[in-house]
């Protein structure tokens, strides 16, 4: 360490390459990084608390908006942890469909992370083509729940619709356009001199390290850890599908990033071959407890007239019992811990997000580095504020 | 094709300079590359080439609020956060506009709770609000172009950020001359 | 005491307490349309069956009072089945219009429902529609939403010992008509212990959802009872008024000034500021102005005809605390006994 005051630098909350409101106060060395302290908070919403308050049914809207750049992929952690705290199964269609939407979330957030990641670094284009065939995935979104971003489509015991015609035209569609895409972005990175100049060898972190710092997700395969809740620990049909857990071995940005891409074509693998093998069947469960019952017997029958008023206005009961539930969001391990009480509302629950432990391991990322080359660590463990905060 | 056809041979424009200066601002609504939450995510879609909001003259995000005319609150503001809103309003330089993109910066939308401000009204002027949660490209568009159509029908002088008594005082009279 | 098991529960219980009762208190739930706490057992709508001692023929938990040594099962799959089918019977011709009922949202009948998990209860029009015979012109009786469970008419009679209304019973086609048309006083009993929307309030119909209103506890400003009422608040506007069974001196009863008496809290012709009558004209005045005025006059006629010649007159809407204030000032200040109180009158 050179001799000499340091000098301490604070970045963010606004701050064009901490994507959102992070904040990091770093103390610098001449331009070496001897100390980093990131502070959360600045998008804090209170959605544990906000969810205390509504119907189980009512707080999936919440879950969207964790990690909003792959929101299905956080209805499927909310909703089969309310499922698995009900006791409930659901249809193996609803599970595929969910499977092709947590899916194509995860791509989503990957796009996300390509587009902005190297915009941080210099490589300016890739975002406009990552985000090109992110539209896509908007619109199949659009096509069967009605929204771009927060689709909301999962609901407890199943998804709120069938498929339409249309969908599964424009998946396929996708599926067989983005691995041409995804070569597209290798061709953009992968062998760019710049690009492997930025990221090898920066960021290194080790597998014991990632272990005991809590990573999950691409961070922590990037360090060579074969750990994916999907292979762990199945959920949602996962076992039936054919694929791989692409995993880094240094632990550097160019490892996670290579992961990452590497994901990409895992996903588009399983999307594939849940929409070639829906099963036939419906999409929710029927039990008059928890789902809606179809508009044409509410208009005929009584009692589904008063179940649906009831299931409108105060919901689906919840057992007196705790669970833990995680999947495989698009960062990590996304766990939902749930406290019933036996009533309509969640007595509590907590969201333990991966991206709180991937900003809290940015100290020990960013110490001995470059300042410029915390721009590169930040975007490769991809945190998304609103699931730190929460 | 455009007005240089019209323009053969020596010509003079005639406008007011009301009319000059809010044309050439409505067409170059600079925004400030400030995401806070899920409405950033289509801010930042509505940038790129599928929506291409460079049509309208306000492709150039600027990650400093000196050199930006238009604040999009693009996400929820939380009550650890405003302040830093309400700073990098203040940091902007005059003349400047604010869309409240989103439920949550209109009204906190979802979020009724007690870290998030109702609203980022309370804090700095709105000029446009956009529901929706998060609003679409095309809300955002729209709001924009509303912005546009707000400068276009503004008058100098009655901006919140015209001072008299300083170097207008003596300008305005010639403007009314010109007209 | 009497001891007995209910659902493998041991409980303990007073002589002559119900099984229903006896369940409540142990934290038992059984489904209910017709039994209210207020009111005697009814037995009409056979929701609250229980099995006795694994006999199978069920009995009405409400009115069987429980026995030394009683083995009671209140949750069987017999059971659930039998509930099933006397709700599809009170179903088959209820009419299909929650989407308007003001009852929605907090309807037992929808509750019993839901809790049952009934999917299949289609609904056929009667042969012969019931006509509304019953209905004041602040009480509307909704015949095809009525159950006949028979609470109104209890209510009626054991509550207010009024008897103003009862069941012209005739199977299928039975419903509440009018005993005496003047005994009626509109209290809104009837209203209050109604399990579905048969019977709803004229003032506060199509006003606002239950699951959107606020409940505001307060205390009933009309007389010295000082009943407990919980105003249904929505958007800043009292839409209406309701009570709590458990609540307070009035214990879910009220009459026809507290339960209908809320318009004027939101009405436009309330002063909001002193008035002064000037050469036959009133013109607004602020407080001090008023009072100054006031003042004076009353000092003018004391002088002039002596303290005797002022008489004071309080409301029964203001406190205890006030009307004392008010005689003191009377007769401390003005210096007279003529005070009386319009509750008196």
């Amino acid at each position: 360490m050179a001799e000499g005051k340091t000098i301490t630098l604070n970045m963010g909350p606004h701050h064009p390459a901490t994507h959102g409101v992070l904040r990091v106060e770093v103390e610098l060395d001449g331009e070496i990084i001897v100390k980093a302290t990131p502070y959360i908070g600045y998008l804090h919403r209170g959605i544990e608390k906000l969810a205390e308050s509504k119907n189980y049914q009512q707080a999936i809207p919440l879950s969207d908006r964790l990690d909003y750049a792959s929101a299905s992929a956080n209805n499927m952690g909310y909703c089969t942890a309310v499922e698995k705290l009900m006791g409930i199964e659901v249809p193996k269609r609803a599970q595929y469909l969910r499977v092709i939407m947590a899916e194509l979330a995860r791509i989503m957030g990957h796009h996300l992370w390509i587009g902005t990641h190297a915009l941080d670094i210099g490589a300016m284009t890739v975002i406009f083509y990552a985000f090109r065939d992110r539209e896509m995935i908007m619109d199949i979104n659009e096509e069967i729940a009605g929204y771009r971003l927060t689709p909301t489509f999962f609901r407890i015991g199943g998804v709120a619709a069938d498929t339409t015609p249309d969908f599964i035209k424009k998946v396929r569609e996708f599926v067989k356009w983005f691995p041409k895409a995804l070569q597209g972005y290798h061709t953009l990175l992968t062998e760019n001199k710049i690009w492997t100049t930025r990221t090898m060898g920066i960021g290194p972190i080790s597998a014991k390290d990632a272990i005991n710092a809590g990573l999950t997700g691409p961070s922590l395969r990037g360090s060579g850890v074969a750990y994916d809740i999907r292979k762990a620990f199945p959920y949602s049909s996962y076992d039936d599908f054919d694929f791989k857990i692409p995993v880094g071995e240094k632990g550097d940005v160019y490892d996670r990033y290579l992961v990452r891409m590497e994901e990409f074509a895992q996903s588009i693998k399983i999307i594939d071959q849940a929409i070639e093998n829906l099963p036939e069947g419906p999409v929710a469960i029927d039990s008059p407890w928890i789902t809606n019952p179809d508009l044409v017997s509410v208009q005929t029958d009584i009692s589904e007239l008063a179940r649906r008023f009831v299931l409108h206005t105060k919901g689906p009961v919840g057992p007196d019992k705790e669970v833990y539930h995680a999947v495989e969001g698009a960062k990590g391990e996304l766990g939902f811990y749930l406290v019933g009480d036996g009533t309509e509302h969640p007595f509590r629950m907590k969201v333990r997000s991966p991206c709180f432990y991937l900003a809290s391991a940015l100290p020990r990322l960013l110490v001995g580095h470059m300042i410029a080359d915390a721009i590169a660590i930040i975007g490769s463990i991809d945190v998304v504020l609103g699931e730190i905060d929460r | 094709m455009g007005i240089e056809n019209q323009l053969t041979g020596d010509n003079i424009l005639v406008t007011s300079l009301n009319k000059l200066v809010n044309w050439s601002r409505s067409n170059s609504v600079w925004p400030c590359t400030f995401g806070l939450a899920c409405c950033a995510l289509e801010m930042i879609a509505t940038s790129l080439a599928s929506f291409d909001i460079s049509r309208f003259g306000s492709e150039v995000f600027r990650p400093s609020p000196r050199q930006s005319d238009l604040l999009i609150v693009a996400g929820t503001v939380s009550k650890k956060m405003a302040p830093m809103v309400k700073r990098v309003y203040d940091q902007m330089a005059d003349p400047k506009w604010v869309i409240a993109m989103g439920a949550c910066a209109s009204c906190g939308g979802t979020f009724q709770s007690y870290a998030v401000l109702q609203g980022v009204d309370q804090i700095i002027p709105v000029d446009v609000y956009l529901p929706g949660c998060p609003p679409r490209p095309e809300a955002l568009l729209a709001g924009l172009m509303k912005i546009q159509e707000k400068i276009r029908t503004e008058n100098l002088n009655q901006r919140p950020d015209f001072k008299p008594g300083e170097r207008y005082e003596t300008q305005v009279p010639k403007v009314e001359l010109i007209r | 005491m009497v001891s007995a098991t209910i659902d493998n529960r041991e409980i303990s219980v007073p002589e002559g307490t119900t099984i229903l009762e006896a369940a409540q208190k142990a934290g038992i739930d059984i489904p209910t349309l017709c039994h209210h706490k207020r009111l005697p057992p009814i037995g009409s709508c056979n929701m609250c069956i229980v099995e006795i001692n694994g006999n199978t023929k069920p009995v009405n938990s409400c009115n069987s009072p429980v026995e030394e040594g009683m083995k009671v099962a209140t949750d069987t799959k017999a059971l659930h089945e039998q509930r099933v089918v006397n709700l599809k019977k009170i179903l088959k011709h209820h009419a299909l219009d929650c989407p308007i009922c003001d009852k929605a949202g907090e309807c037992d009948l929808q509750d019993v429902v839901y809790r049952l998990g009934v999917t299949d209860a289609p609904f056929e029009p009667r042969e012969n529609p019931r006509i509304a015979e019953y209905s004041t012109s602040l009480i509307r009786y909704w015949p095809e939403r009525c159950i006949l469970c028979q609470r109104c008419v209890t209510a009626c009679n054991a509550i207010k010992g009024i008897g103003a209304i009862d069941i012209k019973s005739d199977g299928d086609d039975g419903q509440i008509v009018v005993v005496d048309a003047d005994k009626c006083k509109s209290c809104g009993e009837c209203l209050f212990v109604c399990p579905t929307g048969a019977l709803t309030e004229n003032l506060s119909r199509y006003k606002g959802r239950p699951w959107l209103e606020n409940r505001v506890e307060t205390t009933c400003t009309y007389c010295g009872c000082g009943c407990q009422l919980q105003l249904k608040v929505m958007d800043n506007r009292v839409i209406g008024v309701t009570t709590d069974v458990d609540r307070g001196v009035n214990q879910g009863s009220l009459c026809v000034k507290g339960r209908f008496g809320y318009e004027f809290i939101g009405d436009e012709n309330r002063l909001t500021t002193p008035l002064i009558k000037e050469n036959g004209e009133f013109r607004e005045a602020s407080w001090d102005e008023a009072l100054d005025l006031t003042a004076q006059k009353f000092s003018s006629i004391k002088e002039e005809s002596g303290p005797d010649s002022i008489a004071g007159l309080t409301s029964a809407k203001c406190t205890n605390e006030e009307n004392y204030l008010f005689q003191k000032f009377m007769r401390a200040v003005i210096g007279t006994n003529n005070v009386d109180h319009c509750a008196r009158l």
